[in-house]
């Protein structure tokens, strides 16, 4: 990366490190290392939505040819969300791939990826599954969602102890609990379907 | 280089796609997407000038004769060519090149670029361009020129910036973002031209702004009024032109007798270079 990047690059950090509206826009970043090609950041869940109350982590990289090139950004904590692989994190968000436009920043990528949790785009899934369950049964993606804040991004929202009985089952038959979330969340918490899904 | 272009250009159309796709997609057309960026990467940004008869050595005279034979009424007109990468920034790129070459000869010119270059950085601002993200590339480029006025860069040192990516990109930024401020600043009249159902700001944030997004007739308009300057496109194909001749002048289509253009490209589908005039013979 030339130094202009790298120069832009650390006022765009800043930017985000020492914005006075951070304790209401709920995003934050971490350095992980010194030429800043990597970067953890954090959104907290939006108010009003299925992640209220959790902290989310992504994983930032950032390309050779930034900012020419969008960074490379996905999740590592765990989210239940129809623009969101909920296997790998990976993102599926306009902005990150051909919208990216060079006057972008990291607070806007942030930002535009908090509005995604609030707004999610069935339409154009990342995650096909999800996106079934978001349009076909809106009450069962609300809970599932609730679900994975809660286990996954530290929510706060009471347990769901329907969800979590059926989790236990699994797990007493030797199933990892997060296979078991996963698998069950998939088959609209259907204990037999997951169970067969499992052992078939 | 031909072909990359067009490959590059059908891919992207790929990803704007809304159907879904699957994991195993996204990777294979990464994986083609990088086959093709490497290919491309064999080239440099911008070739050194060289006989316009490396151009006709490109064809077949059997299997391409249109093209073998347009090229060599070519040289009878033009001298050098200069080719330029064909990674969807070549006519951005070659219209650079071509200005830079006028600057370096000529120091009025450039003192004027110069100013023009602050003007726009004021019109971006005004326009609504995000502020230091964008007042980046254009510090950037008047720095650029500004070394070349005041005598730090010379043509060698400019050359080696203009086939640096890391470099050449922000200029090429600055150029996109004139282009797109230029529409913007007379979206009333480029308005109708936009198709697609896309706003005139849309259209200029995911078409002009995008890098490696190839040119259109409008993005060329607005750089040639952006940057003022006289330009003729040379066509390969009769077809590729908007007034179906061989070649084409801009900003305003003058007629040939009374037009000298700055600049003069050749376009062959999908991709553009430079070419030369042959000198003027003294009669």
């Amino acid at each position: 990366m030339s130094n202009i990047a790298l120069n832009r690059l650390q006022r765009e950090c800043k930017e985000v490190v020492t914005n006075s509206e951070i304790s209401e826009t709920g995003i934050m970043i971490e350095i992980l290392n010194e030429n800043l090609t990597e970067i953890k950041g954090h959104i907290r869940g939006p108010p009003d939505t299925p992640y209220a109350g959790g902290m989310f982590d992504l994983d930032i990289k950032i390309p050779d040819q930034y900012p020419f090139s969008p960074p490379s950004v996905k999740f590592c904590t765990k989210i239940w969300h129809p623009n969101v692989s909920s296997q790998t994190g990976v993102i599926c968000l306009d902005i990150l791939k051909d919208q990216w436009a060079a006057s972008l920043t990291l607070r806007t990528v942030l930002l535009s990826i908090q509005a995604l949790m609030c707004s999610p785009e069935p339409k154009d899934p990342q995650d096909a599954v999800v996106a079934k369950q978001y349009m076909e049964k809106p009450q069962v993606f609300k809970s599932t969602a609730e679900f994975w804040t809660l286990k996954f991004a530290k929510g706060t929202v009471p347990v769901n102890t329907d969800y979590q009985g059926r989790v236990d089952k699994l797990k007493d038959m030797g199933v990892r609990e997060e296979e078991a979330i996963s698998v069950l969340s998939c088959n609209n918490w259907d204990l037999n379907r997951a169970t067969v899904y499992i052992f078939s | 280089m031909l072909q990359t272009d067009m490959v590059h250009g059908s891919s992207e159309n790929q990803t704007t796609s809304t159907e879904a796709i699957t994991e195993d997609e996204i990777l294979l057309q990464d994986q083609q997407l990088k086959r093709i960026e490497d290919e491309q990467k064999s080239a440099p940004l911008v070739g050194d000038k060289c006989s316009l008869f490396s151009l006709v050595a490109l064809y077949d005279p059997d299997t391409s004769s249109a093209f073998f034979s347009k090229a060599n009424e070519l040289t009878e007109v033009y001298s050098d060519i200069r080719f330029i990468r064909g990674d969807g920034n070549c006519f951005y790129r070659a219209v650079l090149v071509g200005l830079v070459e006028i600057m370096l000869a000529d120091k009025e010119k450039l003192r004027k670029f110069i100013t023009s270059s602050k003007e726009w950085t004021e019109k971006l601002v005004k326009l609504g361009f995000p502020d230091w993200t964008c007042t980046d590339f254009c510090e950037f480029f008047i720095e650029f020129l500004q070394n070349i006025y005041d005598g730090k860069d010379n043509a060698d040192a400019v050359f080696k910036n203009l086939n640096d990516d890391n470099t050449a990109n922000y200029l090429l930024m600055f150029f996109r973002l004139i282009t797109s401020g230029h529409l913007k600043e007379n979206a009333a009249h480029y308005e109708p031209f936009i198709g697609e159902g896309l706003t005139l700001a849309q259209y200029c944030e995911t078409e002009i702004e995008a890098m490696w997004k190839e040119s259109d007739h409008l993005a060329i308009i607005a750089l040639v009024k952006a940057t003022n300057i006289r330009l003729r496109i040379e066509y390969m194909d009769r077809s590729e032109a908007p007034n179906g001749g061989w070649h084409h002048n801009l900003p305003d289509g003058n007629d040939d007798a009374s037009f000298v253009p700055d600049i003069t490209l050749l376009y062959r589908p999908g991709h553009y270079d430079l070419i030369y005039k042959k000198p003027a013979v003294a009669s």
